[in-house]
């Protein structure tokens, strides 16, 4: 059809244009299509970015960081839990150690892109920094919070507002936990949800069970002023304890806090348990489980917040900045190296370092998550869940590829599953996770019915 | 105010400045220039000099440049082709033009 880059999804007595967000009859004639079609224009920007995408060669792209809005650095690999299904296989005893005054050469040089960005975009917003990624940021505790304090030293006395994230696993003294609550905006903390699961999974180098440390942090942090976010990692043999972990976390935590439930990606120390159990892991529904989960907790505890980042909740025109043709967030390692995205392991995309007190980045490199990212963007376009995860993400496709777990197309699958169950909600009037249809009137067009896909929330 | 005796204006810019780096945005082309160290300290120069409506001449900007880096391996005469390089950038980066 002309204009039509995405195919089209039959629901029932309707068809999904993803192209124009809207269903109409499956039973209408081709000219009152057409009508529809020219009344409706395509909300759908996939040929410029598709264009944009390709003018690059991912095996030699050039790569500079252009305006900024937000970075990461990870300060080291080291970490005193030792999780079942860790992707970067943490432990300790790392010898790449960051130094302070790297951390702080990288900073300033994020600190000139993001002013970069406040004088063409005219924007204040604050950047956005997070610690994050290999092993435990608070590893070394020292460290981080010289770190800490030399950004934020450096954001006063360039006057840069400044918004500080950090993920943790949460086994943090008193005083550790009253400084992050005193510095950081943002705080996730890693907790399986129960502790017999949390005890299973996530044990530490100095005791096997964390759960009652890790619950007292959260509980302190919970009275502070940052938007608190609890992150349990779930096994996929697991998912059956999801209401009960509901049960624990609303009850433990109020109904305040955020909940992120990720299943397990079989990559670094999970990728030995997930290959001897594939089957069993294959066999589970998440999406069943997440959503019977999500109506059980709003029921019971009121309306809280509890979401799953394999579900893009948006429309979205690609599925993030983590690559190099955008490199919205650089990442500092700690063998000063600077990557597009933490989430890497095996496949890091590496654009530049810090040497000699100056950031470099490298006139051209290799990009495997971008090579990824392109046939992904293209091949991913008849699937129903295509504007709103326009391929997925790159680095579990990579991982996914080499894994022997083939467990790449049991999450295609729920994220599919996921939207069309979305679609089919909002087809039958009701609210749908976030979701809903507007009937749209259209001039000379009849008895089309047709509904416009909108945001509810 | 007058560079090595030429009339010199300083184009309005928008300029914002993180450690020893000036950042500058010309809101009328929408280019942003970031300048390095050294030329951060000649447009300071300038700068100063162009608000007091005072004169300077290359030696000027070679003793500040000399002095920032506080190091004997620098050749004056290097200093000077880099700074008469840097004034010639910011005229071709609408930075500066002629009065």
């Amino acid at each position: 059809m002309r204009g039509q880059s995405l195919s089209m999804h039959i629901f029932g007595e309707y068809i999904f244009d993803p192209d124009r967000l809207v269903f109409y009859r499956s039973n209408l004639d081709a000219e009152t299509i057409a009508q529809i079609h020219t009344h409706i224009g395509v909300d759908n920007d996939y040929e410029s970015v598709r264009k944009m995408l390709n003018a690059h060669d991912a095996s030699e792209i050039r790569i500079r960081p252009g305006a900024l809005k937000r970075a990461g650095i990870c300060l080291t690999n080291n970490c005193n839990f030792r999780c079942n299904y860790c992707s970067a296989s943490s432990l300790e005893g790392n010898v790449e150690s960051i130094r302070i005054e790297d951390v702080l050469v990288f900073i300033s040089d994020v600190m000139k892109r993001w002013t970069v960005n406040k004088l063409i975009a005219k924007s204040d917003d604050p950047l956005s920094l997070y610690f994050t990624g290999g092993g435990e940021p608070t590893y070394d505790w020292g460290m981080f919070q010289q770190a800490v304090m030399g950004i934020k030293q450096k954001a006063k006395d360039n006057s840069i507002p400044l918004s500080l994230g950090i993920t943790t696993n949460g086994l943090l003294d008193t005083p550790k936990t009253e400084f992050i609550a005193a510095q950081f905006e943002s705080v996730m903390v890693s907790y399986d949800g129960m502790p017999t699961i949390q005890n299973k999974n996530r044990c530490s180098t100095r005791s096997l069970h964390t759960s009652e440390t890790v619950k007292e942090t959260i509980r302190a942090l919970l009275k502070e002023n940052l938007q608190l976010t609890v992150r349990t990692t779930i096994w996929q043999d697991d998912f059956h304890h999801m209401k009960d972990m509901a049960d624990h976390v609303f009850g433990s935590f109020g109904d305040t806090v955020e909940w992120s439930i990720l299943p397990v990606v079989p990559a670094g120390r999970a990728l030995k348990r997930a290959s001897k159990v594939r089957d069993r892991l294959k066999g589970q529904d998440f999406l069943e489980h997440y959503l019977e989960t999500v109506a059980y907790a709003r029921h019971k505890y009121g309306y809280v917040s509890i979401n799953s980042p394999i579900f893009q909740g948006d429309i979205t025109s690609v599925y993030c900045g983590a690559i190099s043709a955008f490199c919205s967030c650089p990442w500092l390692l700690p063998d000063k190296t600077i990557i597009t995205c933490i989430e890497s392991c095996a496949q890091k995309t590496v654009i530049g370092r810090v040497h000699d007190g100056r950031v470099e980045y490298f006139d051209k490199c290799q990009d495997p998550i971008f090579k990824m990212y392109q046939e992904k963007f293209d091949e991913c376009k008849h699937c129903v869940a295509y504007r709103f995860c326009k391929g997925g993400c790159p680095v579990r496709h990579l991982t996914n590829r080499e894994s022997p777990t083939e467990m790449g197309d049991w999450e295609c699958a729920t994220i599919q599953n996921y939207w069309a169950h979305v679609l089919v909600g909002a087809l039958k009037g009701e609210r749908s996770l976030g979701w809903c249809v507007v009937p749209v009137e259209l001039c000379g067009v009849e008895r089309a019915d047709v509904l416009s896909l909108t945001r509810t929330e | 105010m007058k560079i090595n005796g030429v009339g010199v204006a300083v184009c309005p810019m928008h300029v914002e400045q993180v450690d020893s780096t000036f950042i500058m945005h010309n809101p009328v082309t929408g280019k942003v220039i970031m300048l390095n160290r050294t030329a951060s300290l000649i447009w300071d120069i300038i700068v100063d000099h162009s608000e007091k409506k005072s004169d300077i001449c290359t030696r000027d900007f070679v003793t500040r440049v000399v002095k920032m880096f506080d190091t004997e391996d620098l050749k004056e005469g290097e200093v000077q082709e880099d700074v008469e390089g840097v004034i010639a950038a910011f005229f071709g980066a609408g930075l500066l033009r002629m009065e």
